[in-house]
């Protein structure tokens, strides 16, 4: 039904599938006219930059998708959108809204071409209010300049993602995410106290409650826009709850001889009353990846990191508790040095990419006690796919893990890259297995959506059309995968295709990786 | 180097064939591949901040990078690439753009402290500029107006001031000796734009009985520029040229004030063997001041303080991944001159410091964007009370010097009052004397 509204909508005339310009410079003068010449561009260079994210999807794909926009609006507050959105429904054009694109699962890329809104152009932290203790933003706001802005007034941000780096906040609402300091202060959808958000038709809407918790009578429409991937509406203010700073963050770290005694240790901690800032875990072969980079880097099993904030003296009792855990299956805890490299360390787990070079991450929510099964089956889909990788990951909330298993690929080679995609496949079929889900689905993942959702997938389109009948919001996600020709592409389909894609890296020869040489002196 | 400069004479001039980038791989094309688009470079890069477009950040212009030497892909093999960008809506990319978008950058460096992957950016984007023009790829205008101002015997500098210029400021009231144990090398920005600098740096010198000389009308740019418009080739020849008249005066050791001389003077070492030490002047000032050999007899005014001191990249960041940074040294003599008895910090500070907007050969390409990135610094500095804003480069001082008028007209418009120095470190030196 989706992909009939969309061919009628979408202006993808029938006829001129194949002939470009789907705007023209017509529409460049219009959005000209809306924020001002130098908040717009066509040009080539602006196109291809706003084409991908962290994916390395090959230009093949471009064939398949319309990954290319053509043209690029960074809108200066809600009624900037608010107009654009006027425009893009009067002429039809797709609107892709696009955050920090540090997101490896293409949300930010466009299927169908058109606009691309850069929300990143607004970063303003718009009010921090320490009476009730919260803060407005505007989507394009970072979170590592939110954090620390936050902590220079002694407040603190309950939970912010592992990429805090280059995510944006209005990014993070849209991909549901969950993140570091989510065990104690839950996800981004338990941080949010309202947002707005400009519909298809420019209506600018104000949902949820600035003050206080929305959880009385009434739909919950701030929980539809997390993790909507941006199809339902362009968030253009977020308002979070935020938290008095600790007194103290406390990174601990324990060494095991296995990630799966590791394993046995988390699921003896979440099932205490002991609460840690956020817990994580890695695998020894990270580090064996690692040590080919730096070569200090010291030969471990696997490392648990277990972090506390709070009062010092209620750390202290805590870790003593964390401490006689750990002994119980062979964890040794390391110098406070350690600890904290690996604190700091926590932006940046996919040094690995630079060994293919290229990086496949699998993202997978497990139930926490399936945490070993679920270790050994994601090393035995490595040992499969003959790649060279790493189970990492951390946990989200006591019932939920977040795995974020990923391997090393080479995108310079097109089949073998393609073939690696099947590491994201396989994996989520090991997820199902275990009781969990995937992660985000993204351009190519859709299919998913069905096999967690169920005959809820028709409400969920009925809720879509709702919002943006003319189809228009970063089309061709979430609900379903669809071809630049306006094809759906049914998850069976991609599923199948992974499948086979899975087979054939089983038969090639295994990935060589390794540090090039250094093209320096 | 001596490879390039073979290159360099292979490709005639005249011909002007269409450079091949992806046949002539450039250095570092595991860093092109390696990077993984994570985009953290963008939360810190000025010029992203002040422009806020994808293609001026270090993620977006390796990106291209990429795009531009990459082999075809399977699908331009099959269709032919034209036929291929035509179906996948990407269209031609123009080179003279993607090269005008890789000078956009002040080579501050600040996108190595946080980059996932490690690449070594202050040498990445020289080496990137090197390689360009290597290639036969020219560089903006202005700057090859620089490199043949420099290359010019009548200037020897890239501002075409005449050679003769250089000492004037000095020459009669400061009877400097033909030989000496230190040779302190000006740089043409202090030279001829940031005089007062240099007059204050000989007064501090003076006063603390330093046995010193300096270049005169035989120095010559010290070749920072060129290096960071990528035009190497005569870059040996003036590292020859300057080692030769620093040896002539028979010095043991060179100070200079100015950190892009000091980093193209490490640079010399790979050319030319030299026979002497460096130091930037906060070093040996720093020092004199912990001998004693300074004697202080006024109070800093106290009108002007608070004082907030910027770390210049080049001075600090830059050098720190070159070797050895000199974060301490400036901070020490602010500290410990009569009547300041504390500086302000900038919220980024030593390794963190955000570039003023003037470094890396940015001025000559785009201005405005220079003044944009400035401005934001100046706005940081009015709200943590400054009254002086402090660095230890001329081209910091300038720039901000620059950037301070533009906010005060853009204040006086207002009807406010704005009430900002700028100074160098030497100048609050020389005031104390």
């Amino acid at each position: 039904m989706i992909a009939l509204d969309q061919q009628s909508n979408v202006s993808i005339n029938k006829s001129n599938y194949l002939k470009e310009k789907l705007v023209n410079s017509e529409i460049y003068r219009n959005l000209a006219d809306i924020v001002g010449v130098d908040r717009v561009s066509e040009s080539n260079i602006d196109r291809l930059l706003y084409s991908h994210d962290l994916a390395p999807l090959p230009k093949e794909l471009s064939i398949v998708f319309k990954t290319v926009p053509d043209i690029v609006v960074k809108p200066r507050n809600a009624d900037d959108v608010s107009k654009i959105m006027k425009f893009a429904i009067k002429h039809n054009v797709p609107v892709t809204p696009r955050g920090g694109a540090s997101w490896s699962f293409g949300g930010v890329v466009p299927a169908f071409g058109g606009i691309v809104l850069d929300m990143a152009s607004m970063q303003e932290i718009l009010e921090i209010n320490k009476e009730n203790l919260f803060v407005t933003v505007e989507p394009g706001v970072n979170w590592k300049k939110l954090y620390d802005t936050l902590l220079n007034k002694n407040l603190m941000v309950g939970a912010y993602p592992s990429s805090a780096y280059g995510a944006t906040v209005g990014g993070w609402v849209n991909t549901g995410g969950v993140g570091v300091g989510s065990y104690k202060y839950g996800g981004i959808d338990r941080l949010i106290r309202s947002l707005e958000v400009v519909l298809s038709d420019g209506t600018i809407l104000n949902l949820g409650c600035k003050n206080v918790l929305n959880n009385s009578s009434g739909y919950n429409l701030t929980d539809l826009i997390v993790g909507s991937e941006g199809t339902l509406g362009i968030v253009t203010k977020i308002t979070l709850k935020i938290f008095p700073a600790p007194e103290e963050i406390r990174p601990t770290t324990f060494v095991f001889s296995s990630l799966e005694e590791a394993g046995k240790a988390i699921l003896d901690i979440t099932r205490t009353e002991i609460t840690p800032y956020h817990i994580s875990f890695l695998d020894g072969s990270h580090y064996d990846l690692i040590r080919k980079l730096e070569t200090n880097t010291p030969k471990v099993g696997a490392i648990l990191n277990v972090i506390f904030s709070g009062n010092s003296s209620i750390i202290d009792i805590n870790e003593a508790a964390v401490d006689s855990i750990m002994a119980k299956y062979g964890g040794r805890k390391t110098n406070k040095e350690y600890a904290d490299h690996e604190w700091n360390e926590r932006f940046f787990e996919s040094k690995a990419r630079r060994l293919g070079p290229g990086l496949v991450v699998g993202e997978s929510f497990c139930p926490v006690s399936q945490i070993v099964e679920m270790i050994r089956r994601s090393k035995t889909v490595l040992n499969k796919l003959k790649m060279n990788g790493a189970v990492v990951g951390f946990i989200a909330d006591p019932n939920t893990v977040l795995f974020m298993t990923y391997a090393v690929t080479n995108e310079q080679k097109l089949v073998k890259n393609l073939a690696s995609l099947a590491l994201v496949k396989k994996l989520t079929d090991e997820a199902f297995k275990v009781g969990g889900r995937p992660g985000g689905f993204g351009l190519l993942f859709s299919g998913n959506l069905k096999k967690i959702h169920g005959k809820g997938v028709v409400l969920m389109d009925d809720i879509k059309s709702a919002f943006d009948p003319h189809y228009i919001v970063n089309p061709g996600k979430l609900i379903e995968s669809s071809t630049r020709f306006g094809v759906p592409i049914p998850g069976f389909a991609i599923g199948a295709g992974l499948n086979v894609m899975a087979i054939l890296k089983r038969i090639m020869p295994s990935d060589k990786i390794g540090k090039k040489k250094h093209g320096k002196k | 180097m001596e490879k390039s400069k073979n290159k360099d004479k292979k490709v005639p001039e005249k011909t002007e064939q269409k450079p091949n980038l992806v046949r002539n791989k450039p250095p570092h094309l595991d860093d092109i591949y390696a990077c993984l688009q994570c985009g953290y470079c963008n939360s810190v890069c000025p010029v992203y901040q002040a422009t806020g477009w994808e293609s001026l950040t270090p993620r977006g212009k390796v990106y291209l990078l990429k795009q531009l030497v990459s082999k075809d892909s399977f699908l331009d093999k099959v269709v032919g690439k034209k036929i291929s960008d035509y179906l996948t809506g990407r269209g031609k990319i123009s080179l003279e753009e993607a090269i005008n978008k890789i000078y956009n950058c002040t080579l501050c460096s600040r996108c190595e402290t946080v980059c996932h992957v490690d690449i070594n950016f202050h040498e990445y984007w020289e080496e990137i500029r090197k390689w360009m023009v290597e290639s036969g790829i020219k560089p903006p205008e202005n700057t090859i107006d620089m490199y043949n101002n420099i290359a010019n015997k009548d200037f020897k500098n890239p501002f075409r001031e005449p050679y003769t210029k250089r000492d004037e400021w000095y020459r009669d009231e400061f009877k400097l000796p033909e030989k000496a144990i230190i040779v302190y090398f000006i740089g043409c920005m202090t030279s001829y734009h940031e005089y007062q600098t240099l007059l204050n740096t000989l007064k501090v010198f003076k006063s603390a009985n330093l046995n010193f000389t300096t270049l005169g009308t035989d120095e010559m740019c010290c070749g920072a520029i060129n290096t960071m418009s990528g035009q190497w080739d005569n870059f040996k020849k003036i590292a020859e040229h300057n080692v030769r008249e620093i040896e002539k005066r028979g010095a043991k050791y060179v100070i200079t004030g100015c950190p892009a001389c000091y980093r193209a003077f490490l640079k010399y070492r790979r050319f030319v063997k030299c026979n002497f030490k460096l130091f930037h002047t906060t070093q040996v000032v720093a020092q004199l001041i912990k001998e004693g050999k300074l004697k202080f007899s006024k109070n800093f005014k106290e009108k002007n303080l608070p004082i907030i001191y910027h770390d210049p990249c080049e001075l600090g960041r830059i050098l720190e991944y070159e070797g050895k940074n000199i974060f301490d040294a400036p901070r020490y003599i602010l500290r410990n001159l009569p009547g300041i008895d504390d500086i302000l910090e900038f919220r980024n500070n030593r390794m963190d410091s955000v570039c003023c907007g003037g470094g890396g050969g940015l001025k000559a390409v785009n201005y405005n964007l220079t003044t944009d990135i400035t401005l934001k610094k100046i706005d940081e500095a009015i709200e943590l009370g400054a009254n002086t804003i402090v660095s230890a480069c001329p081209n910091c001082k300038a720039q901000f010097s620059d950037a301070v008028k533009i906010k005060k007209d853009k204040m006086l418009a207002n009807g406010e009052n704005l009430k900002m120095k700028v100074m160098d470190v030497l100048d609050i030196v020389a005031k104390c004397l």
